[in-house]
């Protein structure tokens, strides 16, 4: 009897959870106060973060347009999380540092989950962000949907050559692969720094032929030649098509795209410079000069092989990042022309990769904010250039010690880390750094704080090796906005055009091709199925309207 | 002696009690109803309410707009599907990978614990239990990782093994075999554990009797210990053969690269691809569908193969 | 057991050496990638790339293991997957052995469309944000029963345990029971539960096997401070692959390093308390049927 009761205790908790089901209901959401002062924002931090509470440069914000703000944040499968609150209609005042795309951004503007924000971005109630857009129309233009309307604040690094004095400013960004080339291998064997894919041929063949791994007590025989990724972002083998017109560097946008100086986009892809690339190509890798691996290999094992010695040329980001105590071994291999005898004898091309967008999906503010005015002079003094410099990496007085006689922020030294918190300067950027709304401008670099060190090296190596090698700067944007029938299309299309021409891409490196046949199938395929026509008839279409946009 | 249960079973059935009206067998038998009570409310409380989210495969499902809002495209999606440009390699390609993982994978397990439930050394047969359980708490991520390694063609220790340097992970007709062959090496310990636990049911009496009639071990196995697991294995088959569409993802992703696509590329592959750009959520559900379509009648059919066979049936 | 020996002839004498030979061979061809794992979690990783850990580790450093056990999370987290893991097992258990045996019983009027009725939801489901609409109206948002009750009940589960009945469970003991007058509770909980040891051991061992490696349910319904031992594991991978893009104090290649140490280090961490009981679970394997006659 006693079990006949619990069960029927059981059964009764069951009954009730049902009727809570039906009663709990949906509530309608909370109610909408105009005074609304506290606010729930839920969103995105760094995984070394050690979260906002606490923050001492955001409690002072709130404290100065008396607010308070709950952070709900995270920094792992963000994007789950987000979407199922959207979906399950359990908003938040609003949500910062989840990188909506603009397809997001479109969706939940277009559908009232975002509010729009340009009736606040007024000089009264954001100032600093209203003098920043006035400034800087591109900003404004990048940030403003199809529909005319603003529906996240701007955030993003604008880090490129202005900031080390240059004229034009290209992002640090413009080539993401340094090529480099073991030198102490090529003095030995009396080889000069290769200047045209014929010569370099030549100097990996000798590599390979003398195993010059094992100058460095590698095994017999361990010698790869030249060891990349395949189309990977900084470690890929496409900076060595310049010497056939061509570089199709990782694009967030579409693979492949190629934007030229007179506003012209194509896809190179279906080009005749691309299959005659790859099919020379084919003839390295036949040879064994390129990393028999280098379909398949992960970043970890590209740096294994590259650090203990057993790889010539490869690419990366910087030297010293992959080839570790090697690096003083290495020196740059700058863009090189197409091969001798050939019709790309004597020329290269380098098609730049676009800077990381200025996007509006790292701060929305969602329907059920009662008071997105107040909310909004909350985040614009977010766009002070003091203030972000903080929130991008740490406090005053932890990260920043003081300022020198140009008056500009002085970063702790890596000793004094030491002393005072027992860390390195990253570990401190690491825990205090704030996601969000955070719009660092060129003009902050050198008049609020200088950039970092490794960064103005990389940008004046970029200047002084790499971009006499670019006559065409033109680089498909990342802050292109499309119209919600272009997005259409580009969802529909775009995974299945991206994934056909990789994979035949390496098919061709690895075995051999195109012959005629494949080429035209491939081409009509690339047309009929995965709708490349389409796909560039809209990328061209906005990429004009953004020229446009830009000059006006 | 020799009666399997399967006859056992059978000989319940003829208990039921004939004669008697159905309102009365129900009254009769209210405590089975009540036993039944929590798991029936749980059930259409968290797995039928939900099921309304169905209808968004054929609509464009807009989070905000709702799950009745968003606008009905009817099969659009899945024209879609039937119309992407690798569909008939990803149908070949999931089909071929789950039912030849199903041909490999599915024996071992079986004759694992028909060869272990006969080691008389039970501390050996516990280290023997243990070691085979430990790959299956070994991530997916971890395991794929290592095959890398296992398979590189600088001294990875397979290329090695064979004197060559073949960079597996790229040739198209070696995928399916790492697949299955690392599957094996991860789970087939773990598929044990049902058989075993089946096989311990079995009345140490049968083995005596077995033992004095002078019947060997192979026998043994054979009269006593496969009767007694073919109910189990049957089901064990059907459940597998109904879940013949659904490859899971993060595996064949993490083993995936552009060269071995031509036998890689499944379905739940392409679902990921697609939705990196938006979230998708209708053309998944759509895609989810059409699986769940194509199980449901592989399910029937091999559970009325085996109804009629071996008496053994799923529903 | 020990009884049988003298009766075992000359012919079980021979199958048992091939046996234990056939074993420890698959033994061997099982534990090697294991072992092979724990050289790994202790070795420069770019030497393990470098295919030098076959046999040995190679320079030798405990640096993931010292990362992971640096997170402060990592003791609550613990705590809160042992809380899961045994709540979680016994409702899966429950919940498994309440529908199973009725679904068991031939003789229950509508058997086979109750049963239609649970199989139906292993095939169909609403997806993740209807399940999610109807946890949050059931007030399961921050509430560990999200992790079980969303689920459902585990229908192979129950398939596996109503088969199980039907087919291995000696039915003259249930009809003795049934004749002595026993209701069907009484079969139920004196003949019928303790018939099936085995089959609940490995319920049991299923249960605690998903609910501690679950991570992706309570990432979805759980706060922070509740997550649990895996999705903790989770953090500390994902952050140290975020150090090594963030370089400052520490070269690219000296971050990315304890990444993949840490990667390692992780797994065998999470995966070490599972490992740690399951000798414990596995004595019900071995009694089987019978402890479970004697009880009966």
């Amino acid at each position: 009897m006693k079990k006949l009761v619990k069960l029927l205790s059981l059964a009764i908790c069951a009954a009730m959870l049902l009727s809570c089901l039906t009663a709990c209901g949906p509530t309608g959401g909370n109610e909408k106060d105009a005074d609304q002062t506290d606010f729930l924002i839920t969103g995105g931090m760094g995984s070394l973060s050690r979260g906002n509470d606490g923050n001492p440069v955001l409690e002072q914000l709130a404290e100065n347009v008396g607010v308070e703000i709950e952070w709900d944040l995270m920094s792992d499968s963000l994007g789950e999380k987000v979407g199922v609150m959207i979906g399950g209609d359990q908003l938040p005042d609003a949500f910062i540092a989840v990188g909506f795309n603009a397809n997001d951004i479109n969706e939940y503007g277009s559908d009232g989950t975002f509010i729009d924000l340009t009736p606040y971005i007024t000089p009264e109630i954001m100032p600093n962000l209203s003098k920043i857009l006035e400034d800087h129309p591109e900003i404004k233009a990048a940030i403003t949907m199809a529909d005319g309307k603003i529906y996240g604040l701007p955030s993003g690094e604008l880090m490129g050559t202005a900031a080390i004095g240059a004229e034009e400013d290209l992002s640090i960004y413009s080539i993401p692969e340094f090529s480099m080339i073991n030198k102490t291998w090529l003095d030995e064997l009396g080889l000069p720094v290769p200047t045209n894919l014929t010569e370099l041929h030549d100097a990996l063949v000798a590599f390979k032929e003398n195993d010059m791994a094992t100058r460095y007590g590698n095994a017999p025989g361990s010698t790869i030649p030249m060891s990349t990724g395949f189309d990977q972002w900084c470690w890929g083998q496409e900076i060595f098509y310049a010497g056939f017109g061509f570089t199709n560097f990782t694009s967030d946008v579409c693979f492949d795209l190629i934007a030229h100086d007179d506003g012209s986009v194509e896809f190179v892809c279906a080009s005749d410079r691309y299959r005659d690339a790859i099919t020379y190509f084919h003839d390295w890798f036949a040879e064994g000069l390129m990393d028999l691996e280098m379909f398949s290999q992960s970043d970890s094992q590209l740096i294994s092989k590259v650090s203990q010695g057993r790889a010539g040329v490869t690419t990366w980001w910087y030297i010293d990042q992959i080839a570790g105590d090697l690096a003083d071994d290495f020196v740059f291999l700058p863009p090189l022309d197409g091969p001798v005898g050939t019709k790309y004898e004597g020329t290269h091309t380098v098609n730049l990769r676009a800077a990381p967008p200025v996007t509006s999906g790292n701060l929305n503010i969602t329907k059920e904010c009662g008071n997105p005015e107040l909310l909004c002079k909350y985040f614009d003094q977010w766009y002070d250039g003091e203030i972000v410099m903080q929130l991008q990496y740490a406090p005053i007085g932890v990260y920043w010690s003081e300022k020198d006689e140009n008056g500009v922020w002085q970063v702790i030294t890596e000793d004094e880390a030491q002393a005072q918190y027992g860390k390195s300067s990253g570990d401190l950027k690491a825990e205090y750094e704030v996601y969000g709304p955070r719009l660092i401008l060129p003009e902050y670099y050198n008049n609020v704080f200088y950039l970092e060190d490794r960064a103005v090296e990389r940008l004046e190596d970029l200047m002084e090796y790499w971009m006499p090698y670019v006559d065409d700067t033109a680089a498909y944007p990342n802050d292109v906005t499309f119209t919600e029938d272009e997005l259409e299309i580009i969802s529909r299309y775009r995974p299945d055009f991206v994934s056909q021409v990789s994979e035949k891409e390496g098919t061709w490196i690895k075995n051999g091709g195109p012959t005629d046949e494949e080429w035209n199938e491939y081409l009509t395929m690339l047309k009929d199925s995965c709708g490349m026509d389409k796909l560039l008839t809209v990328y061209q279409d906005a990429y004009t309207r953004y020229l446009e946009a830009q000059k006006g | 002696m020799q009666k399997t249960s399967a006859q056992a079973g059978a000989k319940k059935t003829a208990l039921k009690p004939h004669g008697k009206t159905l309102g009365r067998r129900i009254l009769e038998s209210w405590q089975l109803y009540a036993l039944l009570l929590i798991p029936v409310v749980i059930t259409i409380i968290y797995k039928y309410v939900p099921m309304y989210g169905i209808q968004i495969a054929f609509r464009d499902y807009k989070p905000s707009r709702g799950f009745f809002g968003s606008t009905w495209v009817g099969w659009d999606w899945f024209e879609r599907f039937f119309t992407a440009p690798n569909f008939k390699r990803m149908i070949v390609n999931t089909v071929k990978l789950s039912l030849f993982g199903l041909l490999w994978s599915f024996p071992v397990p079986i004759l694992l614990s028909l060869a272990i439930n006969q080691l008389r050394f039970k501390k050996y047969k516990r280290v023997v239990q243990t070691v085979l359980y430990a790959p299956h708490f070994i991530s997916i991520m971890v395991v794929c990782g290592m095959i890398r390694i296992f398979l590189s063609p600088y001294g990875g220790l397979i290329n090695l093994l064979i004197g060559q340097q073949i960079d597996f992970m790229t040739v198209p007709e070696a995928f399916r075999t790492i697949y299955i062959a690392s599957g094996i090496w991860q789970d087939a310990g773990w598929g044990t554990i049902i058989y075993l636990a089946t096989l311990s049911a079995v009345d140490p009496a049968l083995y005596e009797a077995a033992k004095i009639d002078g019947a060997s071990m192979f026998q043994r196995i054979l009269n006593i210990d496969i009767p007694e697991l073919t109910p189990m294995i049957i089901l064990q088959l059907i459940m597998s053969a109904s879940g013949i569409m659904s490859v899971g993802f993060e595996k064949v992703f993490l083993l995936q690269t552009d060269l071995n696509k031509a036998t890689s590329d499944v379905i739940a592959v392409y679902v990921y691809e697609q939705g990196i750009l938006d979230h998708a959520y209708s053309y998944s559900t759509a895609i989810g569908l059409f699986n769940t379509v194509i199980n449901i009648i592989l399910l029937i059919i091999v559970n009325q193969i085996a109804k009629k066979t071996a008496d053994v049936s799923f529903v | 057991m020990k009884k049988d020996k003298k009766s075992v002839g000359l012919s079980d004498r021979a199958s048992d050496i091939v046996l234990v030979v056939l074993c420890t061979v698959i033994m061997l061809i099982i534990a090697y990638p294991l072992y092979y794992v724990l050289v790994a979690s202790v070795s420069d990783p770019y030497d393990v790339y470098a295919g030098k850990t076959f046999l040995l580790p190679s320079q030798f450093t405990v640096e993931g293991y010292v990362r992971v056990f640096q997170n402060s999370d990592l003791l609550r987290g613990f705590f809160n997957s042992v809380l899961y893991t045994v709540v979680g097992t016994i409702y899966s258990l429950v919940t498994v052995y309440i529908t199973a045996y009725p679904l068991s019983r031939k003789d229950l009027p509508g058997r086979k469309w109750i049963s239609i009725f649970f199989i139906i939801t292993m095939y169909f489901g609403g997806g993740l944000i209807p399940t999610y609409l109807v946890a949050k109206n059931t007030g399961l948002l921050g509430n560990m029963w999200a992790l079980f009750l969303p689920g459902g009940v585990g229908m192979g589960n129950v398939i596996i345990v109503r088969n199980f009945f039907e087919n291995n469970v000696p039915h003259e003991l249930v009809e003795a029971a049934q004749i002595d007058g026993a209701d069907d509770f009484t079969v139920f909980l004196r003949v019928i539960v303790p018939l099936s040891r085995s089959i609940m051991a490995v319920i049991v061992v299923f249960s605690m096997v998903a609910f501690w490696n679950d991570w992706f349910t309570a990432l979805i319904y759980l706060n922070e401070a509740q997550y649990p031992f895996p999705l903790v594991m989770r953090g500390i991978v994902i952050s140290t692959e975020a150090l090594s893009k963030m370089t400052s104090g520490m070269s690219y290649a000296e971050a990315n390093r304890i990444g993949e140490l840490v990667k390692y280090a992780s797994m065998i961490v999470a995966a070490a308390p599972m490992l740690a009981i399951y000798p414990f679970v596995q004595k019900y394997f071995e009694q089987g049927f019978m402890s479970g006659a004697v009880k009966g």
